[in-house]
């Protein structure tokens, strides 16, 4: 070993001798803290990797070692040692960036792992190196070889170096009030230099489903539960026939529906009605325009000669779920109606003199000022009727440069789908 | 509802394609591509008919990311056959669609309507199909070199080894389209491009991996064995990525990437 040229067993040695250098350190300091690349500490180190990877490159006539790195067998074995790292990174449970690994080696917080960094460092200096390599000697048709190379090059650095910049907050907006403070992941509360203001909260639900439960409240058969859509006609559940008699998407118990209106706004608020109340309500229920409506159907339930019928709700937070009891072991329910699409109007402020009215909602978020603000939920025991609506604010300063490596492989990859066949035939006519 | 009309149309399809790979074996070139691609279409057909009949693009669950799968196989083999003439290609293709098929026939899932709100994106469509597509492709790959591994005696030969490379080249630059589609999209609906979620962990894994046998038949290309060997861990890791890390215990409840409740 070690006589020159070197081999994939070198490039083996290396990737190994870094796996234990990572463990040493490991042991030694303890599991590596990103936060200490925040602003200005990731340009500098940036900068002082271009700059080391361009020394190497000017060495390379003068020692070997220099012009090894852009061999493939440097390449090979530190790619395959990232692969297996990667593979225990899969394997394990990861803890939340927040927390300590959670076993005595650190591999359940791989990303702070330090020989899954080195190796990937490691393997981050060889595509620096290539990718040098393959400017100096530039050829038309190792573009998509190269372009590949920068882009990732790109990708791999500044999406590590600039996730100490990133910040996510979270800020819980209560209908018609402004709010500007958001929560970190530690819960700590910062105050922003952006204000939203929730208008209007909107769910679209899809219709909910009928299905049969077991006395423990498992849907039946346990192995892949049968459902009915509450809109349709009917269906069939475990042998017994269900119809549709009647549907009300926005419904509302008769005797809690007498209460309304007859009652001042603030006690409303405080009232729920309980399963007592419901047990007596036997009239019924009726379409209501009211907060805490839910869906309700009619349904008859007929199996051979027998047959029940009833009404079932999911509830909401006015008033309990009422299910159609059929015998001792099973009851038909109805289940919570699951969200198609939820949106909250938000007025956004900001401190320098912005104000903007906007639709905000899951897979559509809000770019203002350096910050993307995200839909992330809402009162889910509200459902439709939730007061307040929970906003992700992001903000990634690196997120550009990271974008171009990201296009940079992209490019790379359609030029090496382009030329699969016919670089390699040039290369073995030469 | 139009999963009970699936057997048929797939088992249609499915016979039009052995009859594709029989008279590929004869040498019927022609009728050998006209067979195939018929059962495409009339897969194709049953997946456009799912398609309107749920209002949406049926790509949520694994069955139906399956449907994708049993198409695009026959169709890359398809390719191939067309534009190398190897016989067997065919043969095989048919026979690992057929195994996917199985699959959606004898473990049906329940179909619904319901689109979660994440899912509604048009990064949908195009980053599912990229990647069954690419999954497809390598699956070719991993044909050619499970061929040339178990099947022939003698070594195989440079145009051989060129098609198997030509194969993971097209599959891994679908592989890496459809994973940046993914960042891209996970940026507008989560907020980050990278999370480290387990099936981004996985796709990370599947994509270096393929990547080292590209730089490996660079470094050896005449050292085929470790190569081919290659292939079919490449193969496992990528059913792992797909639908493996369902089924592990450190996933659950944990990946993001779960939209089959």
């Amino acid at each position: 070993m070690w006589n020159k040229p070197y081999t994939l067993k070198e490039g083996f040695a290396i990737a190994v001798g870094l796996l234990l250098t990572g463990l040493a350190l490991q042991m030694m300091v303890g599991p590596l803290d990103w936060d200490i690349f925040a602003w200005p500490g990731n340009i500098a180190v940036l900068f002082g990797l271009i700059v080391v990877l361009i020394v190497i490159y000017l060495m390379r006539k003068r020692f070997y070692f220099c012009s090894f790195l852009t061999t493939m067998k440097a390449a090979v074995p530190a790619m395959l040692l990232a692969v297996v790292l990667t593979i225990v990174m899969g394997l394990t449970k990861q803890v939340p960036s927040d927390k300590n690994p959670a076993d005595p080696i650190g591999i359940t917080k791989m990303l702070s792992f330090w020989p899954f960094v080195l190796e990937y460092v490691w393997m981050t200096v060889i595509v620096g190196e290539v990718t040098i390599h393959q400017l100096v000697e530039f050829k038309r048709r190792r573009i998509p070889s190269f372009v590949s190379h920068l882009g990732l090059f790109i990708v791999l650095t500044c999406s590590t170096l600039g996730s100490a910049d990133m910040k996510r907050l979270k800020m819980f907006c209560e209908i018609g009030k402004p709010e500007w403070r958001g929560l970190d992941a530690w819960n700590n509360v910062h105050e922003l230099d952006i204000a939203l203001q929730l208008e209007r909260f909107t769910i679209d639900e899809y219709p909910p489903k009928l299905m049969m439960l077991d006395r423990r409240g498992t849907p039946q058969p346990a192995k892949k539960p049968d459902m009915i859509i509450a809109d349709a006609n009917g269906g069939r559940l475990g042998g017994w026939t269900i119809r549709i008699k009647k549907y009300i998407p926005d419904a509302m118990p008769v005797a809690l529906s007498k209460m309304i209106g007859r009652m001042p706004a603030g006690m409303m608020a405080n009232i729920r009605m309980d399963s007592l109340g419901m047990s007596r309500n036997k009239a019924g229920y009726i379409p209501s325009k009211t907060r805490g409506a839910a869906y309700a159907a009619f349904i008859e339930a007929t199996h051979g000669k027998e047959k029940r019928s009833g009404w079932v709700t999911c509830g909401s937070f006015l008033f309990p779920l009422q299910m159609l009891h059929l015998d001792n072991n099973y009851n038909i329910a109805m289940s919570n109606p699951e969200p198609r699409r939820y949106a909250s109007l938000v007025d956004v402020y900001t401190k320098d003199g912005k104000a903007e009215q906007t639709e905000i909602e899951v897979n559509k978020p809000f770019a203002i000022n350096g910050w993307k603000i995200y839909q992330l939920s809402f009162n889910e025991q509200m459902g439709k009727w939730s007061e307040y609506s929970v906003f992700e604010l992001v903000a990634d300063p690196w997120q550009s440069v990271v974008y171009a490596g990201i296009f940079l492989l992209l490019a790379g990859a359609i030029g090496m789908f382009l030329t699969a066949s016919t670089n390699k035939r040039k290369e073995t006519q030469q | 509802m139009i999963w009970t009309y699936f057997i048929l149309f797939a088992l249609t399809a499915v016979v039009l394609w052995a009859a594709g790979a029989f008279t590929a074996w004869k040498e019927r070139r022609q009728v050998a591509i006209i067979f195939t691609v018929a059962g495409l279409m009339v897969f194709f057909a049953y997946i456009v008919m799912m398609w309107i009949t749920l209002e949406r693009p049926p790509l949520r669950t694994m069955g139906e990311t399956r449907l994708w799968y049993s198409l695009f196989l026959p169709f890359a083999g398809v390719i191939v056959y067309g534009r190398w003439r190897y016989k067997w290609i065919l043969a095989f293709s048919t026979t690992l669609s057929t195994v996917f098929v199985c699959f959606n026939i004898f473990k049906p899932e329940t179909h619904s309507k319901t689109l979660m709100p994440a899912l509604q994106s048009p990064w949908f469509a195009p980053h599912v199909i990229v990647y069954m597509m690419a999954y497809a492709i390598l699956g070719a790959a991993l044909v050619m070199a499970m061929y040339l591994l178990l099947f022939r005696k003698t070594d195989p030969t440079p145009k051989e080894c060129q098609i198997t490379d030509d194969l993971v080249y097209v599959g891994l630059a679908f592989l890496t389209l459809g994973m940046l589609m993914g960042a891209l999209w996970a940026k507008e609906a989560w907020g980050h491009y990278w999370s480290w979620d387990p099936k981004e962990t996985w796709a990370a894994i599947t994509w270096l991996f393929y990547l080292v046998y590209i730089h490996y038949r660079r470094y050896r290309p005449t050292a085929y064995r470790p190569a081919l060997w290659a292939l079919l861990i490449g193969f496992c890791l990528l059913q792992m990525c797909w639908w493996g890390i369902n089924y592990l215990p450190s996933v659950k409840g944990v990946s993001v990437h779960t939209y089959n409740l």
